[in-house]
């Protein structure tokens, strides 16, 4: 086996046209986090591992690409931006006047050991709301995902929220034991009513509890739909809050004309040991799993020792990638404008003009052509539409498509 | 309106998943195909007739909108997807089996299964280290072979089992086939698949009436 000409598992390579769509994609979602006031940050490619000893989230210990640094202390390439961003507002509390609106974009990095489609190298591209509570920040954040998919292209997208709150709620009624509470947890997210109510019994639950449970796989759909469900069907007190906070969030939300992309699932028990509010992902129709994701994660910045309310979420740009391709709506990576070539001793007048044309914003490509022949078949092979040929005496011959025969 | 594309693993499982549909009203013509299509499709679905650990695969990466397969293959994959019905029939259970008298949870014994993963957890669920050989078919031949001191496999009848001498040493776990949905076809195509659920379940219900 040759290793020098291969690949490792779960990285590959982006060239020309794809390269340009990734590009793009990162382009225009800098754009819209810069002109809704978010600042970016570039934390760098490996951390300590302490930054991410706490197993938050998606991120097992397990999974994350470490190494040793030459005095012996364990490094982690980065599985995720909010840590890194968390360590960075909470380090520098004199520079960021809370709350603090930060964007990243950026490579993250894990080892997937399921067979999935997973990669080892990901482009995340990320908002954080630092240091605001209260459904307005959620709101916001909610909107800055929206905006993100549309800023794409993406006209047809899915914005489903839910809020761990009720499974909560539920959950310090129930008296259950770590253990119990994940596996009922995970029955629950699958939206196994039937596996979660044998499950209940089993564990002795209270019947009306139980019921309280079980809606949580059956509270998904439209917003009317789900908001009158919860407020029939959470006896709870606990489940109050949540209720009044995604109503005043969904409110926000319809009012800025969401209403067609929203939909709430309260079933979207998710990562429960990072968030504590509202959840939310973004689908699009041609991708099998979410684009995005996020929520409240009120808790996090405990172990940063600044303790403070936060909101996010981050979008795979992979993926993303794959919606657009999915409608079609892969931008072409645009093609020079004008090919030039030279005769012997000419080349020189060639790359004058060239440099001139390109700091002026056309793009121009130099050729090996010798003669204006050659040239006309190397523009027509690259798709260009005007050549330039330089003879010895600097002077050039400017011909467009179609050529003059 | 946008089809819904399922996939059904090739045989009695697919059969009975479509003679289900047609009792819920679904459209199911043209979908009882004995040719060698992969595809089957009609106005409303289009039906990729798939290998039955396969199921996942298709729900899981969202090119199959729905699935129907057994609850031994979703145990096995680990598939991110919604397990959203039990639809009753394939109805088996997952077992250790093995020649009389064994005892199947002797240190170091050695299992011959199709379900590696599954096996794997649930022995080290139990604290037990073990030598598990993974086998494709057939895997009742381990323990007659000598290959292997028992195995963890799907038993129905135990007509297999019993005609080869051997016999269930403990019962894991129940199975039947599952309607399986990806997870973002269940928001992205709402209307289209809380209809088939609905339709569904109003079909399971007049069933156990």
């Amino acid at each position: 086996m040759n290793f020098k000409m291969q690949l490792p598992e779960g990285v590959r390579d982006y060239i020309g046209q794809e390269a340009y769509v990734k590009r793009q994609a990162e382009a225009q979602l800098r754009e819209q986090f810069r002109l809704s006031g978010y600042e970016e940050m570039e934390p760098p490619a490996f951390e300590y591992a302490a930054v991410f000893e706490s197993e938050v989230g998606n991120l097992r210990q397990e999974n994350m690409v470490r190494f040793f640094d030459s005095d012996g202390r364990m490094l982690t390439l980065r599985p995720d931006f909010t840590l890194p961003c968390a360590r960075i507002v909470s380090a520098r509390a004199a520079q960021f006047s809370l709350p603090a609106r930060v964007f990243y974009i950026g490579n993250a990095y894990g080892l997937e050991h399921n067979a999935g489609h997973q990669k080892r190298e990901y482009t995340q591209a990320g908002a954080e709301l630092m240091g605001a509570g209260g459904t307005r920040s959620d709101a916001e954040i909610l909107m800055l995902a929206a905006q993100a998919m549309e800023s794409l292209g993406l006209k047809e997208y899915v914005l489903d929220i839910g809020h761990v709150g009720f499974f909560f709620a539920l959950l310090e009624q129930a008296g259950l034991s770590e253990v119990q509470a994940e596996q009922l947890r995970s029955l629950l997210d699958e939206k196994n009513a039937g596996e979660a109510k044998e499950y209940l019994e089993q564990l002795g639950v209270d019947e009306a509890l139980a019921q309280q449970f079980l809606l949580l796989t059956d509270a998904y759909g439209s917003v009317e739909k789900v908001l009158r469900q919860a407020k029939e069907g959470f006896a709870s007190a606990g489940c109050r809050k949540p209720l009044e906070e995604l109503q005043a969030i969904c409110s926000m939300l319809d009012s800025c004309g969401l209403k067609e992309h929203v939909s709430l699932d309260l079933g979207l028990l998710m990562n429960m040991d990072y968030y504590t509010g509202v959840v939310f992902r973004g689908m699009a129709p041609g991708v099998g799993s979410p684009l995005l994701s996020g929520g409240r994660y009120d808790k996090v910045f405990e172990q940063f020792e600044r303790p403070m309310p936060a909101t996010g979420f981050a979008m795979g740009i992979e993926r993303a990638m794959a919606a657009l391709a999915a409608i079609h709506a892969w931008p072409c990576m645009p093609k020079a404008q004008i090919a030039t070539g030279a005769e012997d001793g000419a080349m020189g007048f060639a790359l004058a003009f060239a440099k001139k044309k390109r700091l002026e914003g056309i793009g121009v490509l130099t050729s090996d052509c010798q003669t204006q022949e050659e040239l006309r078949r190397f523009a027509e092979e690259h798709g260009i539409m005007q050549i330039a040929f330089f003879n010895q005496s600097g002077q050039s011959i400017q011909e467009e498509e179609p050529w003059k025969r | 309106m946008e089809k819904v594309t399922i996939a059904l693993a090739k045989g009695r499982l697919a059969e009975k998943t479509i003679a289900l549909f047609e009792q819920a009203r679904l459209d199911v013509a043209g979908l009882r195909d004995e040719s060698r299509k992969l595809v089957l499709e009609n106005d409303m679905f289009s039906v990729l007739m798939v290998k039955p650990t396969d199921v996942p695969v298709y729900v899981e990466h969202g090119v199959a909108d729905l699935g129907v397969c057994g609850k031994d293959t979703l145990l096995e994959s680990n598939a991110n997807l919604y397990e959203m019905m039990d639809l009753k029939f394939g109805a088996c259970k997952l077992c250790l089996a093995g020649w009389p008298g064994t005892d199947p949870h002797r240190s170091g014994i050695k299992v011959a299964t199709k379900y590696e993963h599954f096996a794997r957890q649930y022995f080290r669920g139990r604290g037990e280290s073990i030598e598990i050989i993974h086998l494709s078919g057939s895997v009742e031949l381990g323990p007659i072979a000598g290959l292997s001191d028992i195995i963890l496999d799907i038993v129905e009848s135990g007509r297999t089992l019993r005609e080869n001498g051997l016999t269930v040493l403990e019962e894991i776990v129940p199975v039947s086939a599952r309607l399986c949905v990806n997870r973002v076809s269940l928001k992205v195509k709402a209307v289209q698949v809380q209809m088939i659920l609905e339709k569904l379940r109003r079909a399971m219900e007049e069933t156990e009436i």
